[in-house]
């Protein structure tokens, strides 16, 4: 598996986690939790465009 | 026993009218003064292609942060809980990171003639079709969408100057046409950084004010815990507010996602790709300028900050509900918990007041 691979399977555990951890945790640390898991989405997305498929004009 | 609702008072709706105003006042100056450096139809429409990292970002942000986030948010907070958090967007960054990356390639089809999404799509799958479609949508779903941001709007100034919600509504209508012909494009991107800027400060100040006063993190997670839905008017159920889920029976629970597992997936799945589906999201990178790595990543922090403001708006509702318990579901006028948000801010305020 590619490295890239590894990052968009990360990026696929943000968004599964975000109804498990309100089923197992609950009250801020679900709330606060989904804000962090989302970050993380966002830093992925924007290190893959970034790394792998910036474009120069 | 929970404390009165504040009532509306004179100095209060002094205060609004002056803030919007002020808010009002700067918006129009901006797209005046970008209207007089227009040189031509075409860089009205879309500017010049000389648009920052900065502003792009907080303009981004200010068309993310409709009248959902920054005041539907803390209704939402406060008549549902916790299980409100799945339209409150915990997870908006997510959507808004996507929409950067995504809407950061409309800046390439402005050299073959773009102006407009549906013009991109036109260009993009060489087809007129496509362009009438995305068109006919955008129509449909900007109608809809424009009801809850007039909604938003009228109801704010309801609550605080006690005017007739229909004459509000009319007094919005007005002041947004003449916002949208003032400035043309680079108007609108400049005032709507300059709003990124603001709603993103009043969102985070709002939100920490709130947590203070309702007593902290722990308060409010208790009150939570230990109170019930209640139905707009009042009536009161069995149904706990401590979970992530609140299964309400029907036809209540049909239009709430919150209601079980299978809502809640579909929820995230919607704030996921909802940033980058609203054309007037993408629209922002028109006008931008071509920017470096370094600027792209400096317009992160920036939709994470501002991403970050409707759970601030949310936590409002929480506190209002913590502080005032189900109160405002039989408040009149019938605008229930959609007055969290005015209704904390002079509760905090009156507040403040008793303690000096």
């Amino acid at each position: 598996m590619s490295k890239i691979h590894g990052l968009l399977a990360i990026m696929v555990l943000c968004i599964i986690l975000v109804p498990v951890i309100a089923y197992l945790l609950g009250g801020w640390y679900t709330y606060w939790g989904h804000a962090l898991l989302a970050i993380v989405f966002g830093v992925l997305v924007v290190f893959i465009k970034t790394r792998y498929y910036w474009e120069e004009e | 026993m929970a404390p009165p609702i504040p009532e509306v008072a004179p100095e209060i709706t002094v205060g609004v009218i002056a803030a919007i105003t002020a808010f009002l006042t700067i918006s129009i100056l901006l797209g005046y003064l970008m209207r007089k450096k227009a040189k031509s139809f075409e860089e009205w429409l879309v500017g010049r292609g000389d648009i920052g990292p900065l502003v792009t970002g907080f303009a981004l942000v200010a068309t993310y942060l409709s009248g959902w986030a920054i005041f539907g948010n803390a209704g939402l907070g406060y008549a549902y809980g916790w299980s409100g958090s799945w339209l409150i967007g915990t997870t908006s960054v997510a959507g808004i990171a996507l929409c950067l990356v995504i809407g950061y390639r409309m800046r390439r089809y402005v050299a073959f003639g773009v102006r407009t999404v549906p013009e991109m799509l036109r260009v993009r799958f060489e087809s007129r079709t496509v362009q009438a479609l995305a068109g006919l949508a955008m129509i449909v779903l900007l109608i809809v969408y424009s009801v809850g941001q007039y909604k938003a709007m009228a109801t704010v100034w309801t609550i605080t100057t006690n005017t007739p919600f229909y004459g509000s509504l009319l007094a919005t209508a007005i002041l947004v046409l003449v916002y949208l012909s003032v400035g043309g494009y680079t108007g609108t991107q400049w005032v709507s950084g300059f709003q990124g800027v603001l709603l993103t400060i009043v969102g985070w100040t709002l939100g920490i004010a709130a947590l203070i006063w309702a007593g902290g993190p722990a308060e409010i997670a208790g009150a939570i815990g230990t109170q019930t839905f209640t139905y707009p008017g009042g009536n009161q159920t069995q149904i706990s507010l401590k979970d992530y889920t609140l299964p309400l029976p029907p036809p209540e629970g049909l239009a709430f996602p919150g209601v079980d597992y299978v809502g809640v997936v579909a929820a995230v799945f919607m704030f996921l790709f909802m940033a980058t589906g609203f054309p007037h999201n993408i629209a922002r990178f028109l006008g931008t300028r071509k920017i470096t790595k370094r600027e792209y990543w400096m317009i992160l922090p920036i939709l994470v900050v501002g991403g970050l403001t409707p759970l601030w708006i949310g936590v409002v509702g929480l506190a209002a509900r913590t502080v005032w318990g189900d109160s405002l579901m039989a408040a009149n006028p019938p605008i229930y918990g959609d007055s969290a948000v005015c209704g904390a801010i002079q509760g905090h305020g009156n507040g403040l007041d008793d303690n000096n």
